[in-house]
């Protein structure tokens, strides 16, 4: 371990993020000097990993807040080790990757200075070991997510997609301070390590409330269902920064979150149901909307929703198998949901539409995008042996395991999906006729070699990393020794539903989107049935329209208070007074003087 | 010694009241700004008098006060500021026609 790691891993970018601006005078040195300070930070990161099969893991403190008797302090364990290892290395390479892509845009420091912000703010998250950190880290990352998100603020939809992503996560951050106000009250501490025995002795209402409280705010940040409304929207921002939210920074912290409190709230059976069937409707209901979205990006966006909700309903199992099979779900997920976002950033990067109806044919045109791709397409939608297959497959066959078989049909029914709108996208994009767009396209802005390494060291990724399951296992259980006790007869059970998902995914896309033989459009007009579906699913069963409904409501009612405020001086005044003499007589009544 | 608390407490009751039925009636901003002086000299009496209470005079009050005076004098200064530039935009000086940013 590099001295200090586990503190300099997440000071560094962040300190980075504040030296970025005084270098803004030249372009060439903030990028250099942003790249240096992230691959930095994630040496310092990885340089952690052999520190988990030590004796004992140091975990350092250092007082602050004594009147909260809290101690800030990192904690050191193979989940931290590996989240901050997951968010430096997909973040260095996003920001490798941001030396082209953003070559033409001038607020390149704004950009730089939030983007280390970011990664050091996630890193900080999941070092951090207590709650009053965490939270502070968490606030950090939703900032930077409001501001990248709306990067391009000369664009009107940019900046509402900003601000509703801060304000929809919101919803959640409250939850979680309300949570974790209870936890402190409740149990004296806020240190995770000291929690998990603390909340034995409470009682067993109020932890599972707590926990549902707690919960609540990975739901804002992670997407989940009935907070998964930003994310779609989030696609304004730039590929890069889709990227960064999608597989490293943003959306994981929630299931980090989930997966920290795990041994806090796992005595709660409620906890649990709750948590994986929030992921598994979340799961299902992402992937029927990504199979109708025409925006490339959106369908990503979808298939990350629905991936999380696979790694919640991993955590939500309640063993410790679960609990690996979601941090290994979202090692791969990291892996190949980075390579898919930049790979269509490079997409959109040169040909500058985002629509899948002004693409097709682009496998001629981008012949190593095309392969990255289509290696991180066969990786999300779980074909062998990518390493989508083995963690995907890992999640289905624990919940067969522990006999959660509701769970278990409706994350296979998932799968099928996923198969189907991967393929959708990929025919759509790569295959097929070129549209009118693009051949009316005169120059084609190639991608530059700094975008191709990191797709190539993330292509390396998705397929070795499916082959480390016995390796990331010892990692993450280094001194128990815990085996996955799998029967040989689920493990062929588990196959065939892989297998047969693929099969009944991939055939109805095949003769949709690739032969072309039945047009989808005829099927959606073909009953009104299947128009209403359409409907339903384009809009995202309605939760935008009721969340923007609501906010109207709320918006006339403190309308209706307009008219009160006259600006008169004198009445001003009068309404201060009789509030004071109200005050006067109800301390009279009730002060007991 | 207790009786004079007792009649600054009813002193400066009364400057109050004389102060906030100024605020609520008045118009011009002159005699609101000499109104929300009144109410100050009030609340300034009100710290004297409480001084006075015990076996010996609080000096802290009595610091407090003359602190006070001096923000008050500052508060005052702004007011008439205002006053001047109120008159020159509006070319009145009546409260109830600053209303711009009102709905």
């Amino acid at each position: 371990m590099l001295p200090h790691a586990p503190w300099l891993s997440w000071i560094i970018p962040l300190v980075g993020a504040a030296i970025v601006p005084l270098l803004s005078f030249r372009r060439r040195l903030v990028e250099a000097f942003s790249v240096i300070v992230a691959f930095t930070a994630a040496a310092f990161a990885f340089s952690m990993i052999p520190e988990v099969f030590k004796a004992e893991l140091p975990v350092e403190k250092h007082i602050w807040l004594p009147i909260l008797n809290v101690k800030a302090g990192v904690i050191l364990d193979p989940l931290s080790i590996f989240m901050a290892s997951v968010a430096t290395g997909i973040g260095a390479l996003c920001i490798l990757y941001s030396i082209a892509y953003m070559s033409e845009h001038p607020g390149y420091t704004r950009y730089y200075s939030l983007m280390l912000l970011f990664v050091g703010g996630m890193t900080g998250l999941v070092m951090a070991s207590n709650m009053v950190q965490l939270y502070i880290f968490w606030e950090v990352v939703g900032l930077c997510s409001c501001f990248l998100i709306g990067f391009y603020y000369d664009q009107e939809k940019a900046r509402h997609a900003g601000l509703k992503a801060f304000i929809v996560t919101r919803v959640g951050d409250a939850s979680l301070m309300i949570g974790l106000a209870l936890l402190y009250v409740s149990t004296g501490t806020v240190d995770f390590l000291q929690l998990a025995n603390a909340v034995k002795g409470i009682d067993m209402g109020l932890l599972t409330i707590t926990g549902l409280l707690v919960f609540g705010g990975a739901i804002g940040k992670s997407a989940q269902v009935p907070l998964f409304v930003w994310l779609p929207d989030a696609m304004e921002g730039p590929s890069t920064v889709s990227a960064l939210i999608h597989a490293a920074t943003m959306v994981k912290a929630g299931v980090y979150l989930a997966a920290r409190t795990f041994p806090i709230f796992s005595a709660s059976t409620t906890w649990l149901l709750f948590v994986s069937w929030i992921g598994a409707i979340t799961a299902f209901m992402a992937a029927t909307m990504a199979m109708v979205s025409k925006d490339i990006k959106r369908v990503l966006a979808y298939s990350t929703m629905s991936q999380i909700g696979y790694m919640m309903t991993a955590v939500g199992i309640g063993t410790m198998a679960g609990i690996f099979a979601s941090q290994f779900h979202l090692m791969s997920h990291a892996i190949f949901k980075a390579l898919l976002f930049l790979a269509a950033g490079c997409i959109i990067h040169s040909i500058g539409t985002r629509n899948m109806d002004e693409m097709g044919g682009l496998k001629d045109v981008f012949p190593l995008v095309y392969i990255t791709f289509l290696i991180g397409a066969f990786s999300l939608a779980g074909i062998p042996p990518f390493n989508g297959f083995w963690s995907k497959g890992l999640i289905i066959l624990e919940t067969i395991n522990e006999g959660f078989y509701g769970l278990a049909i409706l994350s296979s029914i998932t799968a099928i999906i996923t198969v189907f709108y991967t393929f959708r996208m990929l025919f759509l994009t790569f295959h097929g006729e070129k549209s009118e767009y693009v051949k009316k396209l005169k120059h084609i802005h190639m991608p530059g070699i700094t975008m191709y390494i990191p797709l190539l060291v993330l292509a390396a990724g998705c397929i070795i990393s499916g082959f480390l399951e016995h390796n990331f296992l010892e990692f993450m259980f280094p001194h128990e020794s815990f085996h996955l006790h799998i029967p040989e007869n689920l493990m062929l059970i588990e196959y065939t539903i892989s297998f047969l998902a693929i099969v009944i995914g991939l055939v109805p896309a095949y003769l949709l989107y690739f032969r072309k033989t039945i047009s989808p459009e005829k099927i959606v007009k073909s009953s009104s049935i299947t128009y209403a579906l359409y409907k339903l699913l384009e809009n995202g069963y309605f939760f935008d329209k009721f969340y923007y409904s609501l906010s109207y409501a709320v918006r006339d009612f403190a309308q209706s208070f307009r008219k009160t405020h006259t600006g008169v001086l004198s009445n001003n005044m009068l309404a201060i007074v009789a509030m004071m003499i109200i005050l006067i007589i109800l301390f009279i009544t009730f002060g007991g003087v | 010694m207790f009786e004079a608390t007792h009649l600054m407490l009813i002193a400066s009751s009364i400057l109050y009241a004389v102060s906030i039925c100024a605020l609520i009636t008045r118009r011009n901003i002159i005699q609101v700004a000499i109104a929300l002086e009144i109410l100050i000299d009030a609340a300034n009496m009100n710290f004297i008098a409480f001084s006075n209470m015990g076996l010996l005079i609080d000096p802290v009050a009595h610091a407090i006060v003359i602190t006070s005076i001096v923000i008050g004098g500052c508060v005052e200064t702004a007011i008439l500021a205002l006053a001047v530039y109120v008159y020159k935009h509006y070319r009145t000086l009546d409260v109830r026609e600053l209303h711009r940013l009102r709905w």
